[in-house]
C-alpha cells in the first residue's frame, strides 16, 4: 500500500505569461509506509516547491493522495493537521513566547478545552519522550521556546511535528541553520523518533550529501523539476559518495542551468 | 477626589486589558477599540434607560465583540490591511453608534435610571469597579491558559507555527479581536454608567490611554510573559494614569495639558523599563546559580 501518491504534480510560476517558468514538470512519486527519502538537488530545483505543494501552499496541476485519499480539494491548515512539517529556520516552528509545555498542548491536537489530567499526563509523557534525546528540554518544560538555542528548538518542532498522528513527516533542511555537532545529533535523533513511531513516511529535503547516503533508505535527486535518480535500500547502500558526486556534479555543471 | 480617581482607574484598566489583548497578545494594531468603546456606552446608555443595568454591560460587551469580529473579518477573509480594517470600522461604527442612540450625540442618565453604580456612596462604586475588573481579569488569564487561548497567543507569536499544526489561524484572530473589544466596550459600558452621561465622542484618543496603561503598567513588569502579571500591571497602570490626571487637572486646572503631559509620561515609563532588574532579582539568580 502506498503511503503517499503524487501524480503528474506541476507546478508553474507566472502561469500563461511569456515569462512562465515551470518548477515542477509531471511528477510522479509513491512512497511506501517506512520510506525515509532524501531528497538532493541545487537550488531552484523544485525541492521545497514539491513540499510546499503537499501542504498546498501553491497551487499545482496533477494529484496527490494520502493513504489512497486525494488531498487535492483540502486547505493547507487541514492537510496539516495530517503532515508534520519542519522548515529551516528553528524560528518557525515554534510560538516563543509560549511555554514549552504549551507548545507541545498546543501540538496535541486534541480537542479538550481544558482537561488538567489529561494535559498532565500528556506533558509527562512528552517528558519521557523528550528525555531520551538528552538535550535538557525536559528540565525547562516552563521556559517559553523563545531561550532555547536552535537545536533544541529544531527537536522540540520535529517531535510535535511527529507525535501526533501524523501521516507523513516532510523535514525541509532541518539542519541547516545548525552547527556540524547539533546538525549530527538531530539527525540522529531524526532517526530515533521515526523508528519509535513505527515509521511515518518521510520526506527530507538536505544538501548534506553524507546525511543523504547515511539516513534514510531511499535517495531522491531532483533536476529541473523532474526526478533524475532513484535509489531505493540495497542500491541506495552500495551508492558511493564519488558516484553521488558525479550525478550532482553533473547537474551543477550543466550550464543551461547555471543560465536559469 | 481620590476615590473617584481609582475607581476610573479600575474602569479604564479593562479598556487596558482589550488594547494589551489585540495589541500585544494578538500583535494586531486594532483601532476598532475607539468604537467599541462608544459602542459600549452607547448600548449601556439605552438599556440601562430601559432598567436593565447589568444586561446593559452585557449587551455593550457584545456589541464591542461584533465590532471586533468585523475588523477581524475585514482583515482575515478579504485580506485588507490590519490598520485600514480597523479603520473601516471605526469609521462604520460611528454612524451604527448614531443609530444605537437615535442620533441624539449626547444622552443624560435620568435620575430614575438605576446603574450598577451607587453615586452616592463612593467606596460602594470603588468596591463594584474593583471586583468587577478583578473577575474580568482573572476570566483572561483562564481564556488564556485554555486551548484556544494558547491558540490565540501563539497566533499573535508565530502565525506560521500555528497554521503547520492544523489550525485555522483566521478563527483565532475573529476570537482575540472580538474579546479584546468586548472588554473595552465593557469599559466603555461602565464608564457610562458611572458618570451617568453618555457622549457619541467618549471612544476619541481612547487608544492612547490604553496605550499608556500598558506602558505604565509593563514598565513595573519584567517577566512580560506572563498574562497575569501584566494585567496586574495594567491595573496599576491604570490607576496611576488618573492620578496623573487628577494631578493636572488640580495644578494647571486645563485638562488640555493632559495630551502633553500623556506623551511625555509614555517616554518616562519607557526609560524605566530599560532600568535593569532590581537587585534583589539578581541575587536570588545568583543564589541559585
Amino acid at each position: 500500500m502506498n503511503s503517499l501518491s503524487i501524480k503528474k504534480l506541476s507546478v508553474a510560476f507566472q502561469k500563461g505569461t511569456p515569462s512562465e517558468k515551470k518548477v515542477l514538470d509531471e511528477v510522479n512519486l509513491e512512497l511506501e509506509k517506512d520510506d525515509f527519502v532524501c531528497i538532493l538537488g541545487s537550488n531552484g530545483t523544485g525541492k521545497s516547491t514539491l513540499l510546499k505543494a503537499i501542504l498546498g501552499l501553491v497551487p499545482y496541476t496533477g494529484s496527490i493522495s494520502l493513504n489512497e485519499k486525494p488531498i487535492d480539494n483540502e486547505k493547507p491548515y487541514k492537510r496539516a493537521r495530517k503532515i508534520g512539517v519542519v522548515y529551516q529556520d528553528p524560528l518557525t516552528g515554534t510560538s516563543p513566547n509560549l511555554t514549552v509545555g504549551e507548545n507541545l498542548l498546543l501540538a496535541s491536537r486534541k480537542k479538550s478545552f481544558l482537561n488538567k489530567k489529561a494535559n498532565r499526563a500528556f506533558l509527562n509523557k512528552a517528558k519521557e519522550d523528550l528525555s531520551s534525546y538528552g538535550l535538557g528540554i525536559e528540565e525547562r518544560m516552563r521556559t517559553p521556546t523563545g531561550l532555547l538555542s536552535g537545536g533544541m528548538r529544531q527537536v522540540l518542532t520535529l517531535y510535535m511535528a511527529s507525535t501526533f498522528d501524523s501521516e507523513l513527516l516532510l523535514l525541509d533542511e532541518h539542519t541547516a541553520a545548525l552547527d556540524p555537532n547539533a546538525a549530527t545529533k538531530v539527525m540522529d535523533i531524526t532517526e530515533n523518533i521515526l523508528v519509535q513511531k513505527k515509521h511515518i513516511p518521510t520526506l527530507m529535503v538536505t544538501h548534506n550529501l553524507d546525511f543523504a547516503l547515511r539516513y534514510g533508505n531511499r535517495l531522491i535527486v531532483l533536476n529541473k523539476g523532474k526526478i533524475v535518480l532513484d535509489v531505493k535500500n540495497e542500491e541506495k547502500k552500495s551508492l558511493t559518495r564519488e558516484a553521488l558526486l558525479e550525478s550532482y556534479g553533473a547537474i551543477l555543471s550543466d550550464k543551461t542551468l547555471l543560465r536559469e | 477626589m481620590v476615590l473617584n480617581a481609582i475607581t476610573l482607574g479600575f474602569i479604564f484598566a479593562l479598556l487596558g486589558f482589550g488594547i494589551f489583548i489585540s495589541f500585544k497578545i494578538l500583535n494586531f494594531t486594532d483601532l476598532t477599540a475607539e468604537a467599541s468603546f462608544t459602542c459600549g456606552a452607547a448600548i449601556s446608555v439605552i438599556i440601562t434607560q430601559l432598567g436593565f443595568p447589568i444586561l446593559a454591560i452585557f449587551l455593550g460587551a457584545l456589541g464591542g465583540a461584533f465590532a471586533g469580529a468585523i475588523t477581524a473579518l475585514l482583515h482575515t477573509k478579504l485580506k485588507i490591511e490590519k490598520v485600514l480594517s480597523g479603520i473601516l470600522t471605526l469609521t462604520a461604527f460611528y454612524t451604527v453608534n448614531l443609530l444605537i442612540t437615535d442620533f441624539k450625540p449626547n444622552i443624560n442618565l435620568p435620575k430614575s435610571a438605576i446603574g450598577i453604580f451607587p453615586t452616592e456612596n463612593p467606596w460602594l462604586c470603588l468596591a463594584i469597579a474593583a471586583s468587577i475588573t478583578v473577575v474580568v481579569g482573572l476570566l483572561i488569564v483562564f481564556f488564556f491558559k485554555t486551548k484556544p487561548g494558547m491558540a490565540v497567543r501563539a497566533t499573535g507569536d508565530n502565525e506560521a507555527m500555528v497554521s503547520t499544526l492544523g489550525l485555522n489561524t483566521d478563527n483565532y484572530k475573529i476570537i482575540g479581536l472580538a474579546l479584546s473589544n468586548a472588554v473595552v466596550a465593557a469599559s466603555g459600558a461602565l464608564f457610562m454608567q458611572y458618570e451617568r452621561y453618555y457622549d457619541s465622542t467618549f471612544g476619541t484618543g481612547m487608544m492612547v490611554v490604553g496605550v499608556v496603561t500598558i506602558i505604565i503598567g509593563g514598565a513595573f513588569v519584567h517577566k512580560r510573559h506572563y498574562t497575569s502579571l501584566m494585567l496586574t500591571g495594567i491595573t496599576f497602570g491604570s490607576i496611576a494614569y488618573r492620578f496623573l490626571y487628577m494631578g493636572v487637572l488640580y495644578f494647571t486646572n486645563r485638562p488640555q495639558y493632559m495630551k502633553l503631559i500623556s506623551a511625555v509620561a509614555i517616554v518616562i515609563f519607557i526609560l524605566i523599563s530599560y532600568i535593569p532588574l532590581p537587585k534583589r532579582e539578581a541575587k536570588k539568580k545568583e543564589a541559585k546559580a
